[in-house]
Protein backbone atom coordinates (compact mmCIF):
# COMPACT_ATOMS: atom_id res chain seq x y z
CA UNK A 1 0.00 0.00 0.00
CA UNK A 2 1.29 3.46 -0.84
CA UNK A 3 1.97 6.09 1.79
CA UNK A 4 -0.85 8.16 0.32
CA UNK A 5 -3.32 5.27 0.59
CA UNK A 6 -2.29 4.52 4.18
CA UNK A 7 -2.95 8.10 5.22
CA UNK A 8 -6.24 8.21 3.32
CA UNK A 9 -7.40 4.95 4.89
CA UNK A 10 -6.50 6.21 8.37
CA UNK A 11 -8.41 9.43 7.78
CA UNK A 12 -11.48 7.60 6.44
CA UNK A 13 -11.46 5.28 9.46
CA UNK A 14 -11.10 8.26 11.79
CA UNK A 15 -13.92 10.22 10.17
CA UNK A 16 -16.18 7.21 10.57
CA UNK A 17 -15.73 7.39 14.33
CA UNK A 18 -17.26 10.89 14.50
CA UNK A 19 -19.52 11.13 11.43
CA UNK A 20 -22.12 8.55 10.53
CA UNK A 21 -21.56 7.43 6.95
CA UNK A 22 -23.14 4.62 4.91
CA UNK A 23 -21.25 1.38 5.44
CA UNK A 24 -18.21 0.37 3.43
CA UNK A 25 -17.46 1.89 0.04
CA UNK A 26 -21.02 3.14 -0.19
CA UNK A 27 -20.09 5.84 2.31
CA UNK A 28 -16.40 6.54 1.77
CA UNK A 29 -13.74 6.03 -0.84
CA UNK A 30 -10.32 7.07 -2.00
CA UNK A 31 -10.54 9.29 -5.06
CA UNK A 32 -13.42 11.52 -6.13
CA UNK A 33 -16.28 11.44 -8.60
CA UNK A 34 -19.33 13.41 -9.55
CA UNK A 35 -21.93 13.20 -6.73
CA UNK A 36 -24.87 13.50 -9.13
CA UNK A 37 -23.96 10.12 -10.59
CA UNK A 38 -24.27 8.40 -7.22
CA UNK A 39 -27.27 6.79 -5.56
CA UNK A 40 -29.05 8.76 -2.88
CA UNK A 41 -28.24 6.20 -0.17
CA UNK A 42 -24.51 6.95 -0.59
CA UNK A 43 -24.79 10.24 1.30
CA UNK A 44 -23.31 11.71 3.34
CA UNK A 45 -20.28 10.52 1.41
CA UNK A 46 -16.61 11.01 2.15
CA UNK A 47 -13.95 11.30 -0.52
CA UNK A 48 -10.25 11.21 0.40
CA UNK A 49 -8.56 12.56 -2.69
CA UNK A 50 -5.88 14.59 -4.42
CA UNK A 51 -2.95 13.59 -2.19
CA UNK A 52 0.27 15.49 -2.67
CA UNK A 53 3.66 15.63 -1.03
CA UNK A 54 6.58 18.01 -0.57
CA UNK A 55 9.94 16.69 0.61
CA UNK A 56 12.63 18.64 2.41
CA UNK A 57 16.09 17.12 2.75
CA UNK A 58 17.41 17.76 6.25
CA UNK A 59 20.65 16.84 8.02
CA UNK A 60 22.12 13.38 7.49
CA UNK A 61 20.09 13.07 4.30
CA UNK A 62 16.90 12.54 6.21
CA UNK A 63 13.62 13.43 4.52
CA UNK A 64 10.88 15.53 6.06
CA UNK A 65 7.82 14.55 4.04
CA UNK A 66 4.85 16.88 4.19
CA UNK A 67 1.76 15.23 2.73
CA UNK A 68 -1.58 16.88 2.05
CA UNK A 69 -4.85 15.00 1.53
CA UNK A 70 -8.20 16.56 0.67
CA UNK A 71 -11.26 15.27 2.47
CA UNK A 72 -14.60 16.10 0.88
CA UNK A 73 -17.66 15.32 2.95
CA UNK A 74 -20.60 15.64 0.55
CA UNK A 75 -24.20 15.82 1.68
CA UNK A 76 -27.26 15.68 -0.55
CA UNK A 77 -29.80 17.15 1.77
CA UNK A 78 -27.97 18.40 4.84
CA UNK A 79 -28.13 21.93 6.13
CA UNK A 80 -25.26 24.36 6.24
CA UNK A 81 -24.84 24.31 10.02
CA UNK A 82 -25.00 20.55 10.26
CA UNK A 83 -22.21 20.14 7.74
CA UNK A 84 -20.04 22.69 9.54
CA UNK A 85 -20.59 20.79 12.78
CA UNK A 86 -19.38 17.59 11.11
CA UNK A 87 -16.23 19.41 9.96
CA UNK A 88 -15.65 20.48 13.56
CA UNK A 89 -15.92 16.85 14.66
CA UNK A 90 -13.44 15.70 12.03
CA UNK A 91 -10.96 18.43 12.97
CA UNK A 92 -11.31 17.62 16.65
CA UNK A 93 -10.72 13.92 15.95
CA UNK A 94 -7.47 14.78 14.18
CA UNK A 95 -6.45 17.06 17.06
CA UNK A 96 -6.93 14.10 19.39
CA UNK A 97 -5.22 11.61 17.06
CA UNK A 98 -2.27 13.53 15.69
CA UNK A 99 -0.28 10.49 14.60
CA UNK A 100 -3.20 8.80 12.80
CA UNK A 101 -2.52 5.62 14.69
CA UNK A 102 1.25 5.97 14.56
CA UNK A 103 1.73 6.22 10.80
CA UNK A 104 2.81 9.88 10.78
CA UNK A 105 4.70 12.18 13.12
CA UNK A 106 1.74 14.50 13.36
CA UNK A 107 -1.30 15.62 11.39
CA UNK A 108 -3.39 18.74 11.40
CA UNK A 109 -6.23 20.32 9.47
CA UNK A 110 -4.55 23.03 7.43
CA UNK A 111 -7.74 24.45 5.90
CA UNK A 112 -11.50 23.98 5.99
CA UNK A 113 -14.40 25.33 3.99
CA UNK A 114 -18.05 24.67 3.25
CA UNK A 115 -18.69 24.87 -0.46
CA UNK A 116 -22.23 25.59 -1.62
CA UNK A 117 -23.81 26.62 -4.91
CA UNK A 118 -27.23 27.70 -6.05
CA UNK A 119 -26.77 25.32 -8.98
CA UNK A 120 -26.84 22.12 -6.95
CA UNK A 121 -28.39 20.69 -3.81
CA UNK A 122 -25.09 19.04 -2.87
CA UNK A 123 -22.97 20.68 -0.22
CA UNK A 124 -19.30 19.93 0.24
CA UNK A 125 -17.35 20.20 3.47
CA UNK A 126 -13.73 20.37 2.33
CA UNK A 127 -10.81 19.80 4.65
CA UNK A 128 -7.15 19.78 3.76
CA UNK A 129 -5.24 17.54 6.12
CA UNK A 130 -1.48 18.00 6.31
CA UNK A 131 0.76 15.29 7.75
CA UNK A 132 4.47 15.29 8.48
CA UNK A 133 6.80 12.30 8.53
CA UNK A 134 10.56 12.19 9.01
CA UNK A 135 12.58 9.25 7.73
CA UNK B 1 56.00 10.61 19.96
CA UNK B 2 52.80 9.96 18.01
CA UNK B 3 52.27 12.29 15.09
CA UNK B 4 49.03 14.25 15.07
CA UNK B 5 47.84 12.05 12.21
CA UNK B 6 48.59 8.88 14.17
CA UNK B 7 46.94 10.35 17.25
CA UNK B 8 43.87 11.25 15.18
CA UNK B 9 43.58 7.63 14.08
CA UNK B 10 44.04 6.41 17.65
CA UNK B 11 41.36 8.77 18.96
CA UNK B 12 38.99 7.77 16.14
CA UNK B 13 39.50 4.08 16.86
CA UNK B 14 38.83 4.58 20.57
CA UNK B 15 35.67 6.57 19.90
CA UNK B 16 34.48 3.97 17.39
CA UNK B 17 35.01 1.18 19.93
CA UNK B 18 33.25 3.11 22.67
CA UNK B 19 30.22 4.25 20.68
CA UNK B 20 29.95 1.44 18.16
CA UNK B 21 29.85 4.10 15.48
CA UNK B 22 31.74 4.67 12.28
CA UNK B 23 33.53 7.87 11.34
CA UNK B 24 31.77 9.99 8.74
CA UNK B 25 33.59 10.74 5.52
CA UNK B 26 33.41 14.44 6.38
CA UNK B 27 34.26 15.73 9.83
CA UNK B 28 32.63 19.07 9.07
CA UNK B 29 29.46 18.49 7.01
CA UNK B 30 26.30 16.66 7.98
CA UNK B 31 24.48 16.77 4.68
CA UNK B 32 26.66 14.46 2.62
CA UNK B 33 25.71 11.07 4.00
CA UNK B 34 22.94 9.36 5.87
CA UNK B 35 22.85 7.17 8.96
CA UNK B 36 21.05 3.82 9.06
CA UNK B 37 18.26 3.59 11.61
CA UNK B 38 19.47 2.41 15.00
CA UNK B 39 23.14 3.13 14.29
CA UNK B 40 25.69 5.85 15.01
CA UNK B 41 28.30 7.85 13.20
CA UNK B 42 30.78 10.33 14.57
CA UNK B 43 32.96 13.21 13.49
CA UNK B 44 36.33 14.17 14.93
CA UNK B 45 37.93 17.55 14.43
CA UNK B 46 41.31 17.73 16.17
CA UNK B 47 43.71 20.46 15.07
CA UNK B 48 47.15 20.26 16.61
CA UNK B 49 49.26 23.00 18.13
CA UNK B 50 52.53 23.42 19.96
CA UNK B 51 52.37 23.87 23.70
CA UNK B 52 54.78 26.58 24.79
CA UNK B 53 56.87 25.61 27.77
CA UNK B 54 59.11 28.30 29.18
CA UNK B 55 62.79 27.42 29.19
CA UNK B 56 62.42 24.12 27.39
CA UNK B 57 61.51 24.90 23.79
CA UNK B 58 63.13 21.82 22.35
CA UNK B 59 60.78 19.54 24.20
CA UNK B 60 57.55 21.47 23.81
CA UNK B 61 54.86 18.83 23.41
CA UNK B 62 52.23 18.87 20.73
CA UNK B 63 48.68 19.55 21.82
CA UNK B 64 45.46 18.57 20.11
CA UNK B 65 42.11 20.27 20.62
CA UNK B 66 39.40 17.70 19.97
CA UNK B 67 35.80 18.22 19.01
CA UNK B 68 33.92 14.90 19.03
CA UNK B 69 30.42 14.86 17.55
CA UNK B 70 28.39 11.68 17.93
CA UNK B 71 25.18 11.23 15.91
CA UNK B 72 22.63 8.51 16.64
CA UNK B 73 19.67 7.80 14.38
CA UNK B 74 16.74 6.34 16.24
CA UNK B 75 15.63 2.88 15.25
CA UNK B 76 12.14 2.28 13.90
CA UNK B 77 10.66 1.39 17.28
CA UNK B 78 13.12 3.39 19.37
CA UNK B 79 11.89 6.44 21.25
CA UNK B 80 14.04 9.45 21.90
CA UNK B 81 14.47 8.60 25.58
CA UNK B 82 15.29 4.98 24.79
CA UNK B 83 18.57 6.47 23.62
CA UNK B 84 19.07 9.66 25.62
CA UNK B 85 18.29 8.02 28.96
CA UNK B 86 20.35 4.92 28.33
CA UNK B 87 23.11 4.43 25.78
CA UNK B 88 23.90 8.12 25.39
CA UNK B 89 24.58 8.39 29.12
CA UNK B 90 26.82 5.34 28.99
CA UNK B 91 28.94 6.80 26.20
CA UNK B 92 29.06 10.25 27.76
CA UNK B 93 30.17 8.79 31.06
CA UNK B 94 33.36 7.74 29.30
CA UNK B 95 33.83 10.70 26.98
CA UNK B 96 33.38 13.15 29.86
CA UNK B 97 35.65 11.21 32.18
CA UNK B 98 39.19 12.69 32.10
CA UNK B 99 40.58 9.29 33.00
CA UNK B 100 39.12 7.70 29.86
CA UNK B 101 41.32 9.95 27.70
CA UNK B 102 44.48 8.85 29.47
CA UNK B 103 43.82 5.12 29.81
CA UNK B 104 43.42 2.04 27.66
CA UNK B 105 44.41 2.40 24.04
CA UNK B 106 44.91 6.14 24.57
CA UNK B 107 47.52 5.72 27.29
CA UNK B 108 50.37 5.51 24.78
CA UNK B 109 49.20 8.65 23.00
CA UNK B 110 48.04 11.11 25.66
CA UNK B 111 50.54 12.68 28.04
CA UNK B 112 48.01 14.72 29.97
CA UNK B 113 44.84 16.72 29.57
CA UNK B 114 45.15 20.42 28.84
CA UNK B 115 41.42 21.02 29.06
CA UNK B 116 39.00 18.67 30.75
CA UNK B 117 36.34 17.09 28.55
CA UNK B 118 33.22 19.22 28.44
CA UNK B 119 29.73 19.26 27.05
CA UNK B 120 27.34 22.18 27.02
CA UNK B 121 23.66 21.43 27.44
CA UNK B 122 23.03 23.14 24.11
CA UNK B 123 25.43 20.67 22.51
CA UNK B 124 22.76 17.96 22.64
CA UNK B 125 20.38 18.44 19.74
CA UNK B 126 17.91 16.49 17.66
CA UNK B 127 17.24 16.98 13.95
CA UNK B 128 14.67 14.65 12.47
CA UNK B 129 15.44 11.22 13.92
CA UNK B 130 19.11 11.95 14.63
CA UNK B 131 20.24 12.92 18.12
CA UNK B 132 23.68 14.50 18.33
CA UNK B 133 26.01 15.66 21.06
CA UNK B 134 29.43 17.25 21.06
CA UNK B 135 32.28 16.85 23.50
CA UNK B 136 35.39 19.01 23.57
CA UNK B 137 38.70 18.11 25.17
CA UNK B 138 42.30 19.18 24.69
CA UNK B 139 45.27 16.90 25.27
CA UNK B 140 49.03 16.98 25.15
CA UNK B 141 50.56 14.16 23.15
CA UNK B 142 53.33 12.06 24.60
CA UNK B 143 56.77 13.29 23.57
Amino acid sequence: MSDFAAIEDALIAGVRTVVTLPAGELGAEKGIREPSTMNGDAFPHLFAHNPGEDVELIEFQQERRTTRVQLSLVTADGDHGGLATKLDAIRDWIVSNRTLGGIVLYAFVSSRSVNESVLTHFKEGLLEVTTVQEV
Amino acid sequence: MPTPAAADATFAAAIATLTGGTRMASDHRTDLEGIAAGTRKFQLVDPSFTIEQAGNWNESPVGMALLVSVHHKLGAAETERDYTADEMHTHLASLLNPGWWEAGTLAATVLRLIESPALERSDVVRVGRVISYRVTVAVALKP
